[in-house]
C-alpha cells in the first residue's frame, strides 16, 4: 500500500510565548537516546484454540462506559470497507465492521493473527496455499439484528472489484483473478448485472466461504485482516454512498457523520462480546474530531484540559512542539515507537547505472541531518535495511557501515577518478520535506556531488516520481507494509516486472533477474519462518549487491493521549494507537 | 527637486499665496536658532525646504539611520561571511539535540561562533541567514517598488492628461488589473513560466525566481500609483500655470514633464516609501504558499514563516528575524510619514 507523504501539516500556531528562552538546552537524550527497544515481529498466525476463543481477553483495569475521543486533523477519505486503505480508516473500521481475521495485540509488541468473523485464521485446505476455507462463528449479527452470513462476506469481496470503489487494497482481488493490476478487467463487481460471487469464491453454506487461487498465497490469513473481507449485506449496499454509513457488524454503529467535522459512534446493541475474540469495546461512544490542525491537536493534548482528557491524537507531534512533551506528566502520555514505514532515498537506477555511484550515495547522505530536519529521534531512527524492524523476519545488518552522519572520504574512495554525476533531487514541496531536501543536498555536495533540487507539488509527488521516465535521480519516499510481513515490502518495491509507464511503486525502477526469481521462489515457500528468513536474506543481498536505494530512516510514531485514556498503545499493525481495546478512566 | 524656477508658484501643489507664505514664514518661524538665516530672507526651492524639514525631524533621522545600517549590512553580506567564516547554508547539526533538534546552549544556541544562534532542524547560522535573507528581501522590495512606481507614474500622467478615449482605456486597464487576484496569478504563473524556460533537470538560478517575484509584484502594484497620479494630474491640468504654459506654446511633453510631474513628486515618493515595507511583508507571505524564494537561497520572509511555529520551543529563533522585519517595516513607514510631512507640511498640521 501505503505510500506516505508525511502529514506534517502547517498551521498557524497561536500560543502564548512561554518564558523558556532563558533555560539551557542540553542534549541529554534521556528520553530516547541510543537504540530504542524494538519489538521484532514474530508475525505469528495462531491456530491455537485458546487464542481464537471469544470473548477477547479482559483489559487490565478496563472500565466500561464513557466517551473516547480521537483527534484526526483531516478526517477519513473513506470508511467504506472496500475503499479504506489508509491506516486511520482501517483502524476506525475495526470498530464498525468485522473481518475474517484480525490482529490481537497485547501492547508489548506481540501480535497474532487470529480468526475474527472466522473461527480460525483460515484453513489451507490442500496444504498448497491455493484453497483457503473460512468458517464463520455462529451468532454474529448486524446492527439490525440480522445474522452475518458468508454470502455477505463474498458480496463484500465482490463489490470491491467495482471500478467505482477501487481505492482499497487489491491483494485478494489480484490473487483471485491472477491478472495483477488488471484484476477487474473481466469481473467488475455485482453492479450492472455482474455476478454476485467473484471468480474463485464459493459459499457452500451460510457459515463457510472458500477462496481458490491459481497460485499459492500463503499470506491469506494476513490479507484477510484487510477490510476487503468485511461483510456487506447486498440489501444495504448503497454503492459509493456506502462510504457515508457502512452497515455495522462490529461493536459500534454510526450515530452521526459530518464530513470535515465529526464522526460519532454509538454501541451496536446487537453485537455480542461472546462472538468477538478481538474487541473489548469498553467506551460507550467514540467521537472523532476532524476540525483541528496538527499543531492544535497536540497543543490541546499537551495542555490536557478536562474536556480533552479522554481524547487521543492520530497525529504525530510537530517538531516545534516536541520540547513541550518532555515534562514528566506529558512524557507519561507520549506513545512512541517505530511504525511499519521505512523512508528511502530511491535512486533512479535507469539514470544512475554505476553501482559504485549508488554505493557512494549510501555513504554520502547524512541521515542524521535528514532526521533532525524533521525533529530528530521522535521522527525516526537512521535505517540501514530495506525492511522495517516491525516486519516479521527483520534482520539488522549494515551493508556499508557508514556513520549516520555520512562519510565523505569513503565517497571519494569509491568514486576514484570518475567524476560524480550531477544529481537532481526531487522533493514534495512541504516545509518539512523542503528542509530534509536541503539537509540531503548539503551532505551530497559536501561529498562532491553536484545537486539540483526540484520541488514537486505535494499532492502530485508520487504521481511524478512514479512515472517511469521521470527526470529525477534521487527522491525520498516512504513505504509501509500492509501486514507485518516482508511479502508486502520487497515485491512491490523491488520486483522489476511490475514496472509500468506510470503509477509505479518500484521507484528505483530496479529490475534484476536474480532478484525477481528469488521473489518468486520465496513466495512459494510453505513455511512462514522459512519465508521470513529468505526475505531477510534477500533484503541484505539487494542492498549489498545492487544498492538501489539509500535506506534513510525507520519512521517513528510520536503521538499523545489524554490522561484519562486507558490501554492506548501503538498498534504494530497500524502504527498509531488502535481503538478496539482502549477505555476511558473514570 | 527642479531648479528651473521660471514660475515659482506652480511648484507648489497649493495656490500661489501658500507657496509664498511658506517661503517667507518658514526660515524665521521654524528656525529661531539660526540668526543668520532669520535675518536674510533666503530664496529656497520647495525641494530645499522639504530637505530642511526632513533634516530637523528626529523620527526621520532615526528611521533613516536604521535603513542605512540595514542597507549596509545587506550589501556587505559577503564581507560578513568572510569575517565569520560561516556560509549561510552551512549546517551545524552536531550542535542540535538529538531529540527535537533544538540548538544546544542558551538562547537558541547563541555563542561566539554563532552570535545569533542556530536554526532548529537544519542547524544553520541565524546571523548569516538573516544577513543574506535581508539582501534577498530588500532587493525584491526595492526593485518591485521602483518598477511599479515608474509604470504607475507614466500610466497615471498619460491617463490623467489625455482625457477622452485614452484616459478611459487606461482606467479600464487599471480596473482590470485591480480585479485580477494577485495571489492566484502568482500561484499559477510562476511555476508555468519556470517550466517554459527551464527543463525538468535544469538548475533554476535563484536570480530567476527572484526576478519572477519582482515582476509579479510590479505587474500588480502599479495600479495604486497610477490612480493616485492620474487623480493628481486631473486636478492640476486645469490650473492657471498649466494654462499659462499652454498659452506660451509649450508642447505636451514639456507640460507633462516640466509642469505636472514636479507637482506630484510628493505623493509618489510617499507611495514608494510605503510600498517597500508592503512588498517586504508580501514577499514573506509568498513564502507561506511556497511560491516565494526557494531553498537554499536565504530569505527573510521564509525564515519568519519557518520560525513562527518555534515561538515557544525556541523563542530566539522567532524573535530575531521577527524583530528585524519589524524594525525594517517600522523604519520605512516612519520615514515615509516624515517624508510626506516634509514635502507637504499642510497635510499634517
Amino acid at each position: 500500500m501505503r505510500l506516505k507523504i508525511g502529514a506534517l501539516g502547517v498551521g498557524v500556531l497561536t500560543v502564548a510565548l512561554v518564558a523558556s528562552g532563558c533555560s539551557k538546552t542540553t542534549d541529554d537524550s534521556d528520553s530516547s537516546g541510543g537504540d530504542k527497544a524494538v519489538n521484532v515481529q514474530a508475525g505469528a498466525i495462531s491456530y491455537d484454540a485458546a487464542d481464537n476463543k471469544a470473548p477477547a481477553p479482559a483489559v487490565d483495569g478496563g472500565q466500561k462506559g464513557g466517551n473516547l475521543g480521537v483527534f484526526l486533523p483531516d478526517g477519513f477519505e473513506h470508511l467504506d470497507p472496500a475503499r479504506a486503505y489508509v491506516n486511520v480508516a482501517q483502524m476506525a473500521d475495526q470498530l464498525l465492521v468485522r473481518t475474517l481475521t484480525g490482529y490481537r495485540e497485547d501492547g508489548k509488541g506481540n501480535l497474532k493473527v487470529i480468526g475474527d468473523l472466522a473461527t480460525d485464521p483460515g484453513t489451507d485446505v490442500n496444504k498448497d496455499c491455493k484453497v483457503w476455507q473460512f468458517k464463520l462463528r455462529p451468532g454474529i449479527k448486524y446492527e439490525d439484528g440480522t445474522p452475518v452470513t458468508s454470502k455477505d462476506v463474498a458480496y463484500g469481496v465482490a463489490r470491491s472489484f467495482s471500478p467505482d470503489l477501487s481505492e482499497g487494497p487489491h491483494y485478494i482481488q489480484q490473487w483471485l483473478t491472477d491478472k495483477g493490476a488488471d484484476y477487474n478487467a473481466d469481473y467488475k463487481g455485482p453492479y450492472n448485472g455482474g455476478a454476485a460471487l467473484p471468480p474463485g469464491v464459493t459459499t457452500p453454506d451460510d457459515q463457510t466461504i472458500v477462496f481458490t487461487f491459481a497460485k499459492p498465497h500463503c499470506d491469506m490469513p494476513y490479507a484477510a485482516t484487510l477490510t476487503t473481507t468485511a461483510p456487506v449485506p447486498a440489501a444495504q449496499d448503497k454503492k459509493t454512498d456506502y462510504d457515508r454509513r457502512p452497515f455495522s457488524s462490529g461493536p459500534y454503529k454510526i450515530k452521526s457523520y459530518q464530513l470535515g467535522n465529526s464522526l460519532v459512534l454509538e454501541r451496536n446493541t446487537n453485537w455480542d462480546a461472546n462472538t468477538d475474540p478481538l474487541r473489548t469495546a469498553l467506551p460507550d461512544t467514540f467521537t472523532f474530531n476532524f476540525t483541528l490542525q496538527a499543531d492544535a491537536v497536540n497543543e490541546r493534548l499537551i495542555a490536557d484540559a478536562p474536556a480533552d482528557q479522554s481524547f487521543l491524537g492520530w497525529q504525530d507531534v510537530q517538531p516545534a512542539q516536541l520540547a513541550k512533551t518532555t515534562t514528566p506528566d506529558v512524557k507519561a502520555r507520549v506513545l512512541e515507537g517505530p511504525t511499519q514505514y521505512v523512508w528511502y532515498y530511491y535512486i533512479n537506477t535507469q539514470r544512475i547505472k554505476d553501482l559504485n555511484v549508488r554505493k557512494a550515495l549510501n555513504y554520502a547522505i547524512d541521515k542524521d541531518a535528514v532526521l533532525k530536519a524533521i525533529g530528530g529521534t521522535p521522527a525516526g531512527t537512521p535505517a540501514t535495511t530495506l525492511l522495517s524492524p516491525t516486519v516479521a523476519g527483520y534482520q539488522k545488518y549494515d551493508a556499508f557501515n557508514a556513520p549516520a552522519t555520512g562519510d565523505a572520504a569513503k565517497v571519494k574512495e569509491l568514486l576514484g577518478s570518475t567524476p560524480p554525476p550531477a544529481l537532481v533531487l526531487a522533493y514534495a514541496n512541504t516545509p518539512p520535506r523542503a528542509a530534509q531536501a536541503e539537509a540531503a543536498r548539503k551532505s551530497l555536495e559536501a561529498a562532491g556531488f553536484q545537486v539540483t533540487t526540484k520541488s514537486i507539488d505535494p499532492t502530485n509527488y508520487y504521481t511524478e516520481v512514479g512515472r517511469k521516465d521521470n527526470p529525477y535521480d534521487i527522491y525520498l519516499g516512504g513505504w509501509g507494509s500492509d501486514w507485518p510481513d516482508p511479502g508486502t515490502v520487497i515485491p512491490p518495491l523491488f520486483d522489476g516486472r511490475q514496472i509500468t509507464p506510470t503509477g509505479n511503486q518500484n521507484l528505483s525502477y530496479f529490475n534484476e533477474q536474480s532478484v525477481n526469481t528469488e521473489i518468486d521462489r520465496i513466495g512459494t515457500l510453505p513455511s512462514a519462518s522459512d519465508r521470513a528468513a529468505a526475505w531477510a536474506a534477500l533484503d541484505k543481498k539487494i542492498m549489498t549487491d545492487f544498492a538501489p536505494v539509500v535506506p534513510a530512516y525507520y519512521d517513528g510514531a510520536y503521538t499523545l493521549v489524554g490522561s484519562k485514556v486507558g490501554n492506548a498503545f501503538d498498534s504494530s499493525a497500524f502504527g498509531w494507537p488502535g481503538l478496539i481495546n482502549v477505555y476511558v478512566k473514570p | 527637486m527642479s531648479n528651473t524656477t521660471a514660475e515659482p508658484g506652480p511648484r507648489s501643489p497649493g495656490n500661489e499665496e501658500t507657496a509664498a507664505a511658506v517661503l517667507q514664514v518658514d526660515p524665521s518661524a521654524e528656525q529661531p536658532g539660526s540668526p543668520v538665516e532669520a535675518k536674510a530672507i533666503v530664496g529656497r526651492s520647495p525641494g530645499q525646504l522639504a530637505w530642511l524639514r526632513l533634516k530637523r525631524d528626529r523620527t526621520a533621522r532615526f528611521s533613516a539611520i536604521v535603513l542605512i545600517i540595514t542597507a549596509i549590512v545587506a550589501l556587505c553580506a559577503p564581507l560578513i561571511e568572510k569575517i565569520t567564516g560561516t556560509s549561510p547554508t552551512d549546517q551545524f547539526t552536531s550542535q542540535l539535540t538529538d531529540f527535537a533538534a533544538l540548538p544546544i546552549g542558551y538562547l537558541g544556541g547563541i555563542s561566539g561562533a554563532h552570535p545569533l544562534g542556530l536554526e532548529p532542524g537544519l542547524g544553520r547560522d541565524i546571523l548569516m541567514q538573516l544577513v543574506y535573507g535581508l539582501r534577498t528581501s530588500l532587493l525584491i522590495a526595492f526593485a518591485a517598488a521602483l518598477i511599479s512606481t515608474t509604470i504607475g507614474v507614466l500610466v497615471g500622467v498619460v491617463g490623467g492628461y489625455a482625457r477622452g478615449w485614452l484616459d478611459s482605456m487606461i482606467s479600464w486597464i487599471i480596473d482590470l488589473t485591480l480585479a485580477f487576484p494577485f495571489l492566484i496569478f502568482a500561484l499559477a504563473a510562476i511555476p508555468v513560466v519556470e517550466n517554459r524556460f527551464f527543463n525538468a533537470r535544469d538548475n533554476i538560478p535563484a536570480s530567476f525566481r527572484v526576478g519572477m517575484i519582482i515582476a509579479t509584484f510590479a505587474i500588480f502594484n502599479w495600479t495604486n500609483t497610477a490612480r493616485l497620479v492620474r487623480g493628481q494630474v486631473i486636478s492640476l491640468r486645469e490650473r492657471e500655470f498649466v494654462e499659462a504654459a499652454r498659452a506660451s506654446g509649450a508642447g505636451t511633453g514639456h507640460i507633462l514633464l516640466r509642469q505636472l510631474l514636479p507637482n506630484i513628486w510628493a505623493p509618489v515618493l510617499v507611495t514608494v516609501s510605503l510600498n517597500v515595507p508592503a512588498f517586504i511583508t508580501a514577499e514573506a507571505a509568498l513564502a507561506f504558499v511556497n511560491i516565494g524564494v526557494t531553498e537554499p537561497t536565504p530569505d527573510l520572509g521564509r525564515m519568519i514563516f519557518n520560525s513562527i511555529q518555534y515561538l515557544s520551543a525556541d523563542p530566539m529563533y522567532t524573535f530575531i528575524p521577527g524583530v528585524t522585519i519589524f524594525l525594517l517595516v517600522l523604519a520605512f513607514n516612519l520615514f515615509g510619514d516624515s517624508l510626506r510631512d516634509a514635502l507637504d507640511p499642510k497635510s499634517s498640521r
